[in-house]
């Protein structure tokens, strides 16, 4: 078979800028640590690679989430804390009241006193978070949730609503609880049978009133009812106290779930360098094994012996 | 001795032209297309002397080409099919590189819009949230905007890439029609100089690269190229070639069609399928068009969905969201003509009236005027440009620079939604994050039920089942176009759809029918209609006609008007007509121009014949009852019939004429028979209200039988006319107008008489009129057939959009004709649960109150425990409530922290919006791995026919070309067979000179 000239050239030449290409290539994998350096290396494998970078850009967007909701629960959980105290305190006020050695006098002096709690569980009731939003104004953050009306009557200004926030791909946490299930009504039993609503800040109010006019019919009332107040916000101290919990162990998750999705990203675009090296070594024989075979066949040549 | 001397001269000329063909290869040892040239000499012919032929000598045969049809063939063929790949692999490679990257790719975008969304849902009333969200939509936008301009370069280059192989074509076809001029001198191309077929074979081969060819080859040495296989479109034959040209398709990029002889026979080609060019066009096919397509697709589809749901919630204002993104039409505009700095620029300013029609604008500097021409239709106009440029089909155009006369503008439309789009809603405060509707419990409730509402429900009232669409029925009311229906009790006749507009659904019967019409929601409530008793009301509201089964009949808003009314809709059950205002155009008072008139038109309506009822009963009786009908509200006393006596028009119109102090509506009788010229018998006799018209005697033509009848007119109380076409009029005297007129037959046989119409009384009509409207509805005890009594039909007006699903039932028996007139509902169907209240009655039932019209809706039983549905929403309890609770649903308008929006949008994100149920990012990683796979398989193939192409150069090489060692050696060989007959010139001239030299 003939060869010509020609194309023993052209091969050789073939052959080696294949080879060159290689190793340029194996260079820039091993100066990025990739696997794979522009999409058209590998468009399957770079999909996957950008399918996870979103999962693991997600968990971080969730991290956010909760952080944000802690702060909310937090905010909540000292308002609470604060509540729970001055209705204790205000509980001691009416077992103290009840006592029939008080007379009007300390009865009224007491009744004082109740009015400024009161005044506290107002300021508490209307507390806000670190951005300004009301925390008891269900999802009307910007309306003052307990207000009293030109009658001096308090009542709840704010919505019903929950405001859930996707802490995970399956998980939604309420963040907010609405004022009126915090500082709840209660359901007063007239003695003629019937059964009206009483507002939060109408109990207390009318413990006052009854402290100052001495009515202790009135008193023993507002005893039991503030213990009926006392008992819905423990509920909802519980209830802050069990998110809070559910904020922490939804963090551990997270962090897992970070971990996880950095081990695959790592195996799916990370290059193995032992390999990596090894591979080179052996591109870089097989240049060098064609540059000097072409350096030596291009010697050869009839008209060297022709003299 | 000659002979010697000749022999070696030819010899040694022989060789030195063998030894200059060897150096010529040697010389051409890297020229392109080279076939190695082989010398090949011949044996001298013998001389004959005596009896012996003593050789002449060797002389030079040939110099021919090294050369194989067949491997050259091959090697073209793979030369196409290689270079087929490498376009399709380097561009795709780029789409992929460009799309699939981190920074300039869409994942990363779509990734940050759907955080940002996540972080604004966890903090719905920061400003500094909303702000980064519409940054981040920004970015989202101009990432969509950006990866469209980089595609659009993309198939910019691999355009001008395919138009220049195309024209390449069109260079080297001119070339073989030169080479084969020149080749046309010679019959056989064994005569051919080798180096003008090399350079046919060099020039063959550069055509099969950009695409593959089928070549014919003459005696001669001409080719005849067509492209592809051999039943290719011809491109060169003999000395005349063939032009390509090529077309796009702005809007299809996927398409490109290469045309055969564009300027003179000009067809399309489908043989290009390999070759660079035949790699660009399937690159633009498979890779490109769909890669630009999926932009597109993905493109709506994410503009859809968001503004879908940005729309249905509501912003930081309290006001419902708008528009988050919108797809701008994008413009391509070229100029043939001008090559100044001239710009422009086009806005869509009527999206109605704009079609994707591309057009050209031409400047007319004398006129001051552009002339436009429309590209599809070729229809011309002019427009004269203000400071603001001139319209055209929904556009806004204006240019800027200075034009000159004859500056042309060709403006084509591009339907590229990625390229146009953008974010509109820039407003932080703007940004929907809301949920648009809330549910609040009342303050006074007793119960301690917390409720709450799940939107996007799938409605449970999912329509009639029984009943066809009204608007199946035609728009049409006139009695003709009406549908027959037998009266049921049970299912629903006609269903109103919701939004129907303007409805007339009106019903003939029969006088002495029991008919009538009822209308009902899906709740039960009886809207129009007549009182029924609870069998009948539990047998039409059937669960089976999609009546909810939970509902309770309700009559309370039974025939009621004006606040009263159903959903405070206008409703008419009875019969309406209403004046009209008509706006005219007259001359004003100066005469030099025109003035607008508004013209009321009063309500009129013309009955059909009214009913005839004979009293023989010896005592008065009442043909339609006191309190039976109302008109225009006012109640109307008895219709009566005194003994002896007949109801007719005229009694009637006298009747109405009564009330016309409250009713406002007067009402004229007539009578009027129209008999056609052919119903004419003049053989027959007639008796007009007893009276024997003509004596006995038969009268001689029309013209004497309308004499004949206007000569009784005294004792008939009728006169008549010949109309225009010749027949007959009759009517009633003056002073007796709608009376009844009896046409008869003194002959009893005859069923008909002189004027061809039954023997029998013809009873007048009505004719009524108002200013403002006749509305006759009914008493207590009214029903259509007192109306079919004054030849009026029933009807059901809606005056306004129905508010939802009517069911209209056709009760009693017998089959009635029910036409329709309406506006149909509107296309636009936008989800807009309207306000309402959960009212409970008892522990065990609620009613559902339309928050705006106070309307009770419907009224339903309730089992604690379960959801309520209502329009598309579903409120669920945590506890049963008790009587007396009340719970409002009501728009979001404090709700600034609410964030159910947002969720909503967050959500989308995993959402299956796209085809095959793709989530969005899918999709778009499916689009580039799409791309990038079909690059792959370009690189397999590319492998493969690398390996083919390699083969067919080796084989090619094997024939034609130069190798160094075989020329040394067979320079060697003729330099020694040189020398050789060099030798026997010297030797011939030894022996001449041994000759010379004998003394």
């Amino acid at each position: 078979m003939k060869i010509s000239t020609g194309q023993i050239f052209d091969r050789a030449v073939t052959q080696m800028s294949t080879q060159q290409s290689k190793v340029a290539e194996m260079q820039a994998q091993l100066a990025s640590g990739k696997q794979i350096l522009q999409t058209s290396d590998d468009p399957d494998k770079a999909g996957l690679i950008q399918r996870l970078n979103s999962a693991y850009a997600r968990q971080e967007t969730y991290e956010g989430s909760l952080d944000r909701v802690e702060d909310r629960l937090t905010a909540e959980e000292s308002a609470l804390t604060g509540t729970d105290n001055i209705l204790q305190r205000i509980r001691e006020l009416a077992v103290r009241a009840s006592s029939d050695t008080l007379s009007a006098a300390d009865r009224e002096i007491l009744s004082i006193e109740v009015s400024t709690l009161k005044d506290g569980l107002l300021a508490l009731a209307n507390s806000r978070d670190v951005g300004g939003n009301y925390v008891f104004a269900g999802s009307a953050v910007h309306t003052v949730p307990f207000a009293a009306d030109v009658a001096g009557d308090i009542s709840y200004q704010g919505d019903d609503n929950y405001v859930a926030v996707d802490v995970s791909e399956q998980r939604r946490l309420n963040m907010n609880r609405p004022g009126n299930e915090v500082f709840s009504s209660l359901i007063r039993h007239e003695s003629n049978g019937t059964a009206q609503r009483v507002g939060f800040f109408a109990v207390i109010e009318d413990f006052s009133t009854a402290l100052k006019n001495n009515d202790t019919g009135g008193i023993h009332r507002s005893l039991a009812e503030v213990d009926q107040l006392s008992a819905t916000v423990s509920v909802s101290l519980a209830d802050v106290g069990s998110r809070l919990s559910v904020v922490d162990s939804q963090r551990d998750m997270l962090a897992d779930a970070k971990l996880r999705y950095q081990a695959l990203l790592s195996n799916a675009e990370d290059l193995d360098y032992a390999t990596a090296v090894t591979q080179l070594s052996a591109e870089l024989l097989s240049l060098e094994a064609a540059q000097s075979s072409f350096a030596k066949i291009s010697q050869l040549s009839l008209f060297n012996y022709i003299r | 001795m000659s002979d010697i001397l000749s022999i070696g001269a030819g010899a040694t000329q022989l060789y030195r032209q063998s030894l200059a063909t060897v150096s010529n290869n040697i010389a051409n040892l890297n020229t392109e297309g080279y076939s190695r040239q082989v010398s090949s000499s011949a044996e001298g012919m013998p001389s004959q002397q005596g009896t012996v032929f003593i050789g002449t000598g060797a002389r030079l045969q040939g110099i021919a080409r090294a050369y194989d049809e067949f491997t050259e063939s091959s090697l073209r063929n793979s030369s196409s099919d290689l270079s087929t790949q490498e376009p399709l692999i380097e561009y795709a490679n780029r789409i992929v590189d460009i799309m699939g990257s981190q920074t300039s790719g869409l994942s990363s975008a779509l990734d940050q819009f759907f955080a940002t969304a996540s972080n604004l849902s966890a903090d719905p009333a920061s400003t500094i949230q909303r702000k980064l969200f519409v940054r981040d939509a920004d970015a989202l936008a101009s990432r969509f905007r950006e990866l469209a301009g980089h595609l659009g370069a993309i198939e910019q280059e691999a355009r001008s890439n395919i138009e220049l192989q195309v024209s390449t074509i069109n260079t080297l076809s001119a070339q073989l029609v030169a080479i084969n001029s020149q080749l046309s001198g010679k019959i056989s191309v064994d005569k051919q100089p080798p180096g003008l077929l090399d350079q046919r074979d060099q020039v063959l081969r550069d055509l099969a690269q950009i695409s593959k060819i089928h070549v014919t080859e003459s005696a001669s040495g001409e080719v005849a190229v067509r492209l592809g296989s051999g039943s290719g479109s011809l491109i060169v034959d003999g000395k005349e070639s063939l032009d390509l040209g090529v077309n796009f398709d702005n809007n299809d990029p996927g398409r490109v069609d290469i045309i055969v002889d564009p300027y003179g026979d000009a067809r399309a080609s489908s043989s290009v399928s390999s070759g660079v060019l035949g790699g660009l066009i399937n690159f633009r096919s498979q890779a490109l068009g769909p890669a630009m397509d999926n932009l597109d697709y993905l493109a709506q589809t994410v503009v859809k969905e968001i503004n879908q749901i940005h729309t249905s919630g509501l912003d930081a204002r309290g006001e419902r969201g708008t528009d988050l993104f919108q797809i701008d039409s994008v413009f391509e505009v070229s100029s043939p003509t001008v090559d100044s700095d001239i710009d422009i620029e086009i806005e869509v300013v009527d999206p109605e009236t704009f079609t994707f029609s591309p057009f050209q604008i031409r400047w007319m500097a004398e006129d001051n005027v552009w002339r436009i021409e429309d590209g599809s239709t070729g229809a011309v106009t002019f427009a004269q440009p203000d400071t603001e440029g001139f319209s055209h089909a929904g556009l806004q155009l204006n240019s800027v620079g200075r034009l000159k006369d004859g500056d042309t503008f060709y403006i084509e439309p591009l339907e590229r939604p990625a390229a146009g789009f953008k974010l509109i809603q820039t407003d932080p405060l703007a940004i929907a994050a809301a949920e648009r509707l809330r549910v609040t419990a009342s303050e006074a409730n007793i119960s301690e039920s917390k409720v709450a509402l799940a939107y996007g429900q799938e409605s449970q009232f999912k329509g009639f089942a029984n009943g066809i669409d009204m608007l199946s029925l035609g728009n049409n009311a006139s009695t003709a176009a009406g549908v027959e229906f037998a009266a049921n009790n049970l299912e629903p006749s006609v269903i109103i759809p919701s939004g129907a507009d303007n409805v007339a659904l009106m019903m003939e019967v029969p006088y002495d029918s029991n008919l009538r019409l009822q209308v009902m929601n899906s709740e039960g409530v009886h809207i129009l209609g007549h009182s029924i008793d609870s069998a009948t009301q539990t047998a039409m509201l059937s669960g089976d006609s999609g009546f909810n089964t939970d509902s309770a009949y309700s009559s309370t808003y039974l025939n009621t008007v004006g606040s009263d009314a159903y959903m405070d809709m206008d409703l008419t059950y009875g019969f309406l007509a209403s004046s009209v205002e008509r706006q005219e155009w007259i001359p004003n008072a100066n005469g030099d121009g025109l003035q607008e008139q508004t013209t009321t038109i009063n309500a009129q309506v013309g009955t059909a014949p009214v009913r005839i009822q004979e009293n023989v009963s010896g005592s008065t009786v009442d043909l339609i009852a006191a309190d039976t009908l109302v008109l225009n509200g006012h109640s109307l006393m008895a219709l009566t019939i005194a003994d002896g006596t007949e109801s007719s028009a005229a009694t009637m119109a006298s009747w109405l004429n009564s009330a016309t102090a409250s009713t406002d509506v007067t009402a004229t009788a007539s009578n009027f028979i129209t008999v056609a010229q052919e119903d004419i018998d003049l053989l027959q006799q007639v008796r007009i209200n007893n009276v024997l018209i003509g004596g006995g005697s038969l009268p001689a033509s029309i013209d004497a039988l309308s004499a004949a009848i206007n000569a009784e007119s005294a004792a008939t109380n009728v006169t008549s006319y010949v109309s225009r076409d010749g027949g007959l009029v009759i009517s009633n005297a003056l002073g007796h107008e709608g009376e009844t007129i009896t046409l008869s037959n003194p002959d009893a046989s005859s069923a008909t008489n002189a004027l061809g119409q039954q023997n029998q009384a013809y009873a007048g009509s009505l004719h009524l009129d108002s200013s403002d409207k006749i509305r006759f509805t009914f008493g207590a005890d009214g029903v259509p057939a007192d109306l079919a009594v004054l030849g009026l039909r029933t009807g059901i007006y809606i005056n306004g959009a129905a508010s939802e699903d009517l069911a209209v039932f056709v009760t009693g028996s017998g089959n009635a004709n029910i036409a329709a007139g309406f506006s149909p509902p509107s296309l636009e169907n936008n989800i807009e649960e309207s306000p309402f209240s959960l009212d409970f009655i008892s522990d065990t039932q609620y009613s559902i109150t339309d928050t705006a019209t106070g309307t009770v809706v419907g009224t339903r039983d309730y089992i604690a425990g379960n959801d309520i549905h209502y329009q598309t929403l579903t409120l669920s309890f945590d506890s049963a409530p008790k009587a007396g609770d009340r719970f409002v649903v009501d728009g979001n308008e404090g709700g600034i922290g609410d964030n159910g929006n947002m969720l909503l949008l967050v959500a989308l994100q995993d959402k299956p919006v796209l085809a095959n149920g793709r989530t969005i990012s899918d999709g778009y990683i499916d689009l580039v791995s799409t791309v990038g796979n079909k690059a792959t398989l370009g690189k397999i193939s590319q492998e493969a026919l690398q390996v083919v192409y390699d083969q067919a150069v080796e084989s090619r090489d094997q024939v034609s070309g130069v190798s160094l060692d075989q020329e040394a050696a067979d320079l060697i060989r003729l330099q020694q067979a040189y020398q050789a007959s060099a030798q026997i010139i010297q030797m011939s001239s030894k022996i001449f000179d041994s000759i010379l030299g004998i003394r």
